[in-house]
């Protein structure tokens, strides 16, 4: 059979073919694209260019499967489509004598090429079903709209679905409270700023899990912190991974007190030298090679002895920061400043007092 | 191998016998149409339609113009065998010697005019059954053959019903065809009248010799039937039957027993003939849709349910190739 017969309709049915391929293999990317994005969103929304990735994949495999497998027109297919336009089966027929050379074959092929030339190809319309483009237009929106929500998950602005999922269907979430005592005289400073004084607690709700809100501990006049009831002992502290009701005490001692106190911090005998103004001199044997240096650096303030804290470094430091702050805030006038800096004094003062009393005995 | 000649030859002579036909019979377009078709095709007609319709007229018309000898047998329910096939008879030769001779009954002869057959008891139909299949005739153990080509056109009246024994199964489906004659419409009735005032007597001339026809089914036979359309005829064949793979829905419900293959041996043979009549070299789908009609609606055997809701063979077969038709799959190369 002479192909260049059907070649002007060929070219249309290819168009057909291909066309249709196309159409089915979107309907099948976008459906994989629905639910990989779908599955993304619920689980890993930043994982969508995975669902992106498969819709082209399978689209394009599809479309060429589907082209090769069923599409293609052969020339069969294109004498059928041809027959429809009013030939009556004329050029199946002459397709199927092929190659007979009868007298009646000759015949039928004249009849059949008579009657092909008065179907020209405009006859020949593609035709698509309807269904199909009907379904991947509803497929494909939703695809594209599922994507869309997983990427607007991925980028923090919608939730996603394992939260939703959760937020809907998931346990009630399990809040702890959990209770901030001043254990002594001293302040709690929150992150807001809010100061709550002794003998007032600070309750706050906690969701399972999470972390209570800083809080730092300060000491009042004449009082230190010494250390959180849980053990910890810097000032500024958190309660982690909060699993049930807590209470928590920040634990001040007074630096001299009465007797009988337990609070009360008891200067220790063998606290390090000090120089003159009670300032511990260096470690007179340190280590000759820094590493060897087990349990930490020697550090004139902040040495525990017989379990309490020396603080005259902290103090005196504090001391001169109050002083130099005070004297660089240019909000407060110079007679606030002198006063201010004369009741440092007085602080100062009674302090060095009661060390040099304490050093005399 | 038939030649150019021959299919020039068809294309005339089926120019003239329609042309011949049409003197003698106003309108029926089908039904003329439909009985040329299985008379080339090699096949029986069962024509069945109100008395006055014009039936017999249409086959005496058909006898002249194919210039083949006619024989009419009226059927009526004292009609033996032997009346229709012919026996022995004992006769004397000049000795005075008694021998048996056979005399031969009006079955010998091209074309039968089985006229109202559904009159005569079953035993008489069947005297026809191997005739009208084999062209043969078995008296006293000896066959002889019909003269070619033999056709039997029958006519049924289906309004009467009183005397009247319905032809069995093996009958019908001997009938390649079986035919509606309708009623004419009034300007056909106005013609008729007007012919019939001038002259009772067919004026049909002869436009082919029995040989010719014989030629002409050859001819016919030798039109080509792509795969695709062969396989349709078939499918058409086996939707009737409500147990088939095929089976359509209005065969399910309808159809007690559908077609035999006779249906597709004739549903195929008479779709050359229509084709060729057509100017066609080959068979299409509308031929099977076409002949599906006249092929099938005296071979299926209507279900209790169809006559209880008064549903017609022909119904049921436009059911069935509304069906067959609109699928497709039915008209692609497939496991053939």
């Amino acid at each position: 059979m002479d192909n260049g017969l059907f070649l002007k309709y060929h070219k249309k049915m290819v168009r057909e073919g291909v066309l249709k391929s196309l159409i089915l293999g979107l309907l099948a990317g976008a459906g994989v694209l629905f639910l990989t994005a779908f599955v993304f969103w619920m689980a890993k929304p930043d994982l969508l260019w995975v669902a992106v990735l498969a819709f082209g994949v399978v689209t394009g495999g599809v479309t060429v499967i589907l082209y090769y497998k069923k599409y293609k027109p052969t020339i069969k297919a294109i004498a059928r489509r041809v027959d429809d336009l009013g030939l009556q089966e004329r050029l199946l027929t002459m397709v199927e004598l092929e190659g007979d050379d009868s007298y009646i074959a000759q015949r039928q092929r004249e009849d059949a090429l008579s009657a092909m030339e008065k179907v020209g190809p405009d006859l020949l319309k593609i035709i698509v079903s309807t269904a199909a483009v009907v379904a991947v237009s509803i497929v494909g929106t939703l695809s594209v709209g599922m994507a869309t929500v997983t990427g607007l998950s991925s980028a923090g602005i919608l939730p996603s679905g394992g939260e939703l999922w959760n937020q809907w269907f998931g346990e009630p979430p399990v809040y702890y409270e959990v209770t901030y005592v001043i254990d002594g005289q001293g302040q709690l400073i929150l992150e807001n700023g809010e100061v709550i004084e002794s003998g007032a607690t600070y309750q706050t709700r906690v969701k399972k899990g999470a972390d209570a809100e800083e809080v730092y501990a300060s000491g009042g006049n004449e009082w230190v912190f010494i250390e959180w009831s849980d053990g910890h002992q810097t000032p500024s502290y958190s309660v982690k991974n909060v699993t049930k009701d807590i209470t928590i005490s920040a634990v001040f001692a007074q630096i001299s007190g009465s007797e009988g106190d337990d609070n009360v911090f008891d200067e220790p005998d063998d606290l390090p030298p000090t120089d003159g103004e009670g300032i511990p001199k260096p470690n007179p044997n340190p280590p000759k090679n820094p590493n060897d240096q087990h349990g930490g650096q020697y550090v004139p303030s902040n040495q525990i002895i017989d379990n309490k804290t020396y603080f005259g470094h902290e103090y005196d430091a504090a001391y001169e920061k109050a002083l130099e702050e005070l004297d660089q805030d240019e909000e407060i006038s110079e007679d606030q400043k002198d006063m201010t800096g004369a009741y440092f004094d007085t602080i100062k003062s009674s302090k060095d007092a009661e060390e040099d009393q304490e050093g005399e005995e | 191998m038939i030649t150019e000649k021959d299919i020039e030859q068809f294309g005339k002579q089926c120019e003239e016998i329609f042309a011949q036909v049409s003197r003698d019979v106003i309108g029926q377009k089908d039904v003329v149409e439909g009985t040329i078709i299985a008379m080339i095709a090699g096949g029986n007609v069962l024509l069945e339609g109100v008395p006055g319709v014009g039936k017999t007229r249409l086959v005496r018309s058909l006898g002249k113009v194919f210039d083949l000898p006619f024989a009419r047998i009226q059927f009526t329910p004292d009609l033996m065998p032997a009346d229709v096939t012919g026996t022995n008879i004992i006769v004397k030769d000049d000795k005075g010697n008694s021998t048996f001779r056979f005399q031969e009954g009006p079955i010998f002869s091209n074309i039968i005019l089985a006229d109202e057959i559904n009159r005569a008891t079953p035993k008489t139909q069947s005297a026809l059954l191997e005739a009208m299949q084999e062209h043969t005739v078995t008296v006293m153990g000896t066959s002889r053959k019909l003269k070619e080509p033999f056709f039997v056109l029958a006519t049924q009246n289906p309004i009467e019903q009183d005397g009247t024994y319905p032809l069995p199964e093996a009958q019908m489906d001997r009938f390649m065809f079986k035919l509606i004659v309708p009623n004419p419409s009034l300007d056909e009735l106005m013609q008729i009248v007007d012919m019939t005032q001038k002259t009772m007597a067919e004026v049909a001339d002869c436009a082919c010799t029995g040989e010719e026809l014989l030629q002409m089914r050859k001819t016919a036979n030798q039109i080509p039937v792509a795969k695709e359309v062969m396989r349709y005829a078939m499918i058409m064949t086996s939707a009737t039957h409500p147990n088939s793979e095929c089976a359509t829905e209005a065969a399910k419900k309808y159809i007690r027993v559908g077609a035999s293959p006779r249906a597709g041996q004739a549903m195929i043979s008479a779709a050359k003939v229509k084709a060729l009549i057509n100017g066609r070299f080959n068979v299409s789908f509308s031929d099977i849709d076409e002949l599906a009609y006249p092929v099938l609606r005296h071979r299926i055997k209507m279900n209790f349910e169809a006559v209880a809701e008064r549903i017609s063979p022909d119904d049921v077969i436009k059911m069935i190739v509304a069906e067959v038709s609109g699928n497709p799959k039915n008209k692609q190369e497939y496991n053939v």
